[in-house]
């Protein structure tokens, strides 16, 4: 009787038995006791905990950061220094190295592939040497604290396809973003921010788009959801009382709702309306803790010196970097930002400065801020697209420009904070920066690691949905214990 | 033809036979055929040892109970038995061609099965003649059926020592019986020691059971083969008759190196031919710690282990290590008492299914550690191991609760009002890890508590009273604490590419 229920209403035990035996009068009252308990998503014995009311073993992360660099930036010329691209510059790509492996529409049909070496120059930085484009002076500066992998590939050609694997683990849409399988598995840790917070800017107009269900909840209940901060008026949409509603006539109308919504769960038992009091309880108590958290006009002038002038101005890489931090001190699990334009099929080297400029300053001003206020030690700040770029050039290659097409079979990502190694660098690629030459890590490898750090085994984290278990790594995934401290 | 006639021609003809095969044969370059046959020699030897020990049997049989027409048939056991043990000397002989089997056991192996094949045409030879109880022939018959019984089993044994090796037997035996042969408890292979050890050494936890498996056998202080001993680092150190034995740091310049991985078959290499060339794995763990420098004290976790060697070590499974406080033994909290600090408003999570630790938190920045919360925590004392106290209006004088929170290990207080002198409550905490007191007012009077921290790795300052100069007496009193004060990032040029 109890599966039947669990797979018509999916109800819990208690909800089962205390209408069945009690009736509707003992939940309504235990809803008033406690009204976190009544919540979707959350268990009864610990309002503010996931699913898993403990990790699997001891977490070295408390919530993640993530600046995803949209469109695939080079790696050729920002991380992964190959001198033969240089040497060879203009000759084809020799068939030995690329195998019959496919390419985009965009340039399958090109007649020549010229190898395109970068224009950047690279040097070696910190105790760890490790060699970094002029680009990046900044993360130049802060390498001792990264742990770079230089052997992400993945499975994807495409942005939307590869950017959903990253963050849902499957090509295809309708599965959970990682933010959301965090809220559900680890639930949070302040009750009035949203477990899952999504940040959005861009260098250029004319990017690749992102749509909302790259943070969306996927199976999960929908309270999992990741909430996009905005620029501007609204940080959250439809977040404040409508003109001429006052808060007291706010609470009103919230408490009246919730009791017909009560009533409707009790009748049919349908764990969304959960969800959608909760997230009406978490709206109004945003309501209050957004703008606080959006304000930084309180920020002192250091805090810009290290985050860049741009961090002044609403929307930008640098601005959101800080909101991170922001967001981070306030203990939510799960920061997703994306940063859109680093796209480059064509003009590389003056548009990837560009994107370089907005991105670099931030990127280790985030990671330095957050070391200096205690906070990296339990945060892991992931900075990285969803593939890499062709070693050949897109297009005509001529002495200053080039242009360069999707390349999954290898790119660089790098990692700063709790439990992974700092000032190293695992993985290699071979000399043309096409193939991995040692210790690939899949997307999954990626995705099992970030739940190990954060506690969770990733092959014991599922959601029965459909009539079978899914999991953030589908079946596959093996944590990259080298990488580990 | 008279029928017994058959019985005393039948020997010769097998041994005619026998020598056929094996004249041909050049040992030194054997055809694949002879080689393909050697391998049926572990298949055939069982037959003549079943057969001969049947015989034997039967003759006890035959003589405690006076039955008399067994006779014939222990003939025909011993006939074939013996038949059977030309076969299996036959066999073995083309498989001794092919290299790999120790020496001084083959050669005692291969006189046994030579021996019994001899000795059971003899004890054949010797029953056609019938000999009764007490005549001489009897007690001849008698004598050979009792030597050949012991060379079976001697023979045998050492055929499963040159199959299985020697420790075969022996490795599962109950220690009594070990102790009663003289044998202590198993020699501990590097996997095993591995695997045991607390704290791994490279040299002497991997490296010496290697050698010690491998080498030592011909290399050590009293058999000093090409001058070489590989038993004690000095003799490792001091190399042998041809130079130095490794070069520190450089394994492709290193003669052990080079012997190890000579082809097989070559004159020079090592272990020489007859004995088993090194697993991969032993070879790898070698190279490695001469290329990590060769050390004799260094231990596993402070060496970067290569990508084969990491391989290595993850297929051996090896438990994780706890330490801290993950190594004690703490009961878990009682769950009365978690519920209790829950209603007294804080968050309080474990730190893992397994474990007893908790993680705890106030709900409120507004009443933190009231007097209800400090009761509470009094109850799960023993678990606390992360307590979060940042940004909240925790008073001075609740923070003496601290000092009864001895597995403490990261201790938030940033943004908080806490003075020196509340952090005196800290100096037991011998498993403090984290301590954060940024965007505090704590001074350099806060030093000599904060020296006291045995374990401290990671001390936030930054927006403190706390000058350079005390940050530096404090890191010299906490040399491993990496002291955090804040940072700036120099500037960078707007025009740092080189286009555009």
């Amino acid at each position: 009787m109890d599966e039947l229920c669990d797979l018509k209403y999916n109800c819990t035990r208690r909800h089962f038995l205390s209408r069945t035996s009690l009736g509707i009068g003992s939940a309504a009252l235990a809803s008033m006791l406690n009204p976190l308990s009544a919540m979707a998503g959350s268990r009864p014995d610990d309002p503010m905990g996931g699913i898993l009311s403990k990790p699997h073993f001891t977490p070295r992360i408390r919530r993640v950061i993530y600046l995803f660099q949209s469109g695939g930036p080079s790696h050729l010329d920002l991380f992964d220094y190959k001198p033969t691209l240089a040497r060879m510059n203009g000759e084809q790509l020799p068939e030995s190295v690329r195998k019959g492996q496919r390419l985009t529409g965009m340039t399958a049909h090109q007649k020549s592939f010229p190898l395109a070496g970068s224009r950047f120059n690279f040097s070696s930085h910190g105790k760890s040497g490790r060699l970094v484009s002029e680009l990046l002076p900044y993360t130049s500066q802060i390498v001792d604290e990264l742990c770079f992998i230089n052997s992400m590939y993945t499975e994807a050609i495409n942005h939307d396809p590869a950017i959903t694997f990253f963050q849902t683990g499957s090509q295809q849409t309708g599965r959970p973003s990682i933010g959301s399988w965090l809220s559900y598995g680890l639930g949070s840790e302040n009750d009035n921010l949203p477990t899952f917070c999504v940040l959005l800017s861009r260098s250029n107009d004319f990017d690749q788009p992102l749509y909302s269900r790259l943070w969306g909840n996927g199976f999960l209940p929908s309270l999992h959801q990741g909430v996009q901060f905005r620029s501007g008026k609204d940080p959250v949409l439809y977040l404040n009382n409508p003109p001429g509603v006052k808060q007291p006539t706010r609470r009103r109308m919230l408490d009246h709702l919730r009791e017909l919504h009560q009533r409707q769960h009790e009748r049919v038992m349908d764990p969304e309306i959960n969800s959608r009091i909760a997230q009406y309880e978490m709206a109004y108590r945003m309501q209050t803790s957004v703008p606080v958290t959006m304000d930084v006009s309180e920020e002192p002038d250091h805090v810009f010196d290290l985050y860049g002038e741009a961090a002044r101005v609403p929307g930008t890489f640098a601005a959101n970097c800080l909101l991170a931090r922001r967001l981070a001190e306030r203990d939510v699990r799960f920061i997703q930002l994306y940063h859109q334009g680093w796209d480059q099929h064509a003009n590389l080297p003056r548009e990837i400065s560009v994107l370089a400029k907005d991105t670099d300053q931030p990127s280790a001003a985030l990671v330095m801020d957050l070391k200096q206020r205690g906070l990296l030690d339990d945060t892991l700040v992931i900075w990285g697209g969803e593939f890499g770029r062709t070693n050949y050039s897109q297009g005509k290659l001529t002495a200053d420009n080039y242009g360069r097409d999707h390349h999954p079979r290898c790119f660089t990502i790098w990692m700063a904070g709790g439990g992974v190694k700092k000032g190293f660098s695992f993985g290699q690629t071979d000399e043309f920066g096409y193939n991995i030459a040692r210790d690939p890590v899949h997307v999954h490898d990626f995705q099992a690691t970030l739940l190990h750090l954060l506690g969770i085994d990733h092959e014991r984290f599922t959601f029965r949905h459909q009539g079978r278990r899914y999991r953030l790594t589908d079946v596959h995934g093996h944590v990259v214990r080298a990488i580990l401290t | 033809m008279k029928k017994s006639t058959y019985w005393r021609i039948a020997p010769f003809v097998i041994v005619g036979l026998a020598l056929l095969f094996r004249i041909f044969i050049n040992p030194a370059d054997p055809p694949n055929a002879a080689l393909f046959i050697g391998r049926f020699h572990s298949m055939i030897v069982h037959f003549p040892i079943g057969l001969l020990l049947l015989a034997v049997l039967l003759e006890a049989l035959a003589r405690a109970f006076r039955i008399e027409r067994f006779s014939s048939t222990i003939k025909l056991l011993l006939l074939a038995g013996a038949a059977g043990a030309v076969a299996a000397v036959l066999a073995g002989l083309y498989l001794e061609m092919a290299p790999g089997y120790e020496a001084d056991t083959l050669f005692w192996h291969k006189r046994l099965g030579i021996g019994i094949a001899i000795l059971s045409f003899i004890a054949y030879g010797v029953r056609l003649l019938d000999g009764q109880p007490g005549t001489t022939v009897y007690r001849v018959y008698a004598g050979v059926l009792v030597v050949l019984c012991s060379f079976l089993m001697v023979g045998g044994h050492l055929g499963s020592v040159l199959t299985h090796g020697s420790g075969y037997m022996t490795r599962y035996m109950p220690q009594t019986f070990r102790s009663m042969l003289g044998l202590g408890s198993p020699a501990q292979g590097w996997a095993v020691r591995m695997a045991a050890a607390e704290d791994a050494e490279v040299y002497s936890d991997l490296v010496q059971p290697i050698l010690d498996s491998r080498c030592i056998s011909c290399h050590n202080a009293g058999q000093q083969r090409g001058q070489l001993a590989l038993d004690t680092p000095e003799g490792i150190e001091e190399g042998g008759g041809d130079g130095p034995v490794l070069v520190a740091g450089r394994a492709s310049e290193s003669e052990i190196m080079r012997r190890i991985l000579l082809p097989p078959d070559h004159a020079d290499h090592m272990p020489p031919e007859g004995k088993d060339p090194l697993t991969v794995a032993e070879a790898t763990l070698i190279r490695w710690w001469i290329d990590e420098g060769a050390s004799f004290d260094q231990k596993v976790a402070e060496v970067t282990p290569s990508p084969l060697v990491e391989q290595i070590f993850a297929g051996l499974e090896l438990p994780e290590r706890e330490t801290g406080i993950f190594a004690l033994e703490i009961a878990a909290a009682d769950s009365a008492a978690i519920q209790a600090a829950r209603a007294a408003g804080m968050a309080v999570t474990s730190l893992g299914e397994n474990e007893p630790f908790l993680q705890v938190r106030c709900a409120s920045a507004s009443d933190c550690l009231n007097a209800e919360q400090v009761a509470a925590l009094g109850l799960i004392a023993s678990q606390v191991a992360w307590l979060n106290l940042g940004r909240t209006e925790v008073a001075d004088s609740a923070l003496a609760v601290l000092a009864t929170l001895p597995h403490l290990t990261r201790l938030h207080l940033e943004s908080t009002s806490v003075s020196d002198e509340a952090l005196v409550h800290l100096s037991e905490l011998q498993y403090l890890e984290y301590l954060n007191l940024y965007d505090t007012s704590v001074s350099d009077s806060s030093v000599q508590y904060l020296s006291m921290l045995p374990s401290l790795q990671s001390l936030f300052l930054w927006e403190t009273d706390v000058t350079s100069e005390g940050v530096e007496r404090l890191q010299q009193a906490l040399p491993g604490a990496e002291i955090v004060l804040g940072w700036t990032l120099p500037s960078v040029d707007e025009d740092t590419t080189s286009v555009l």
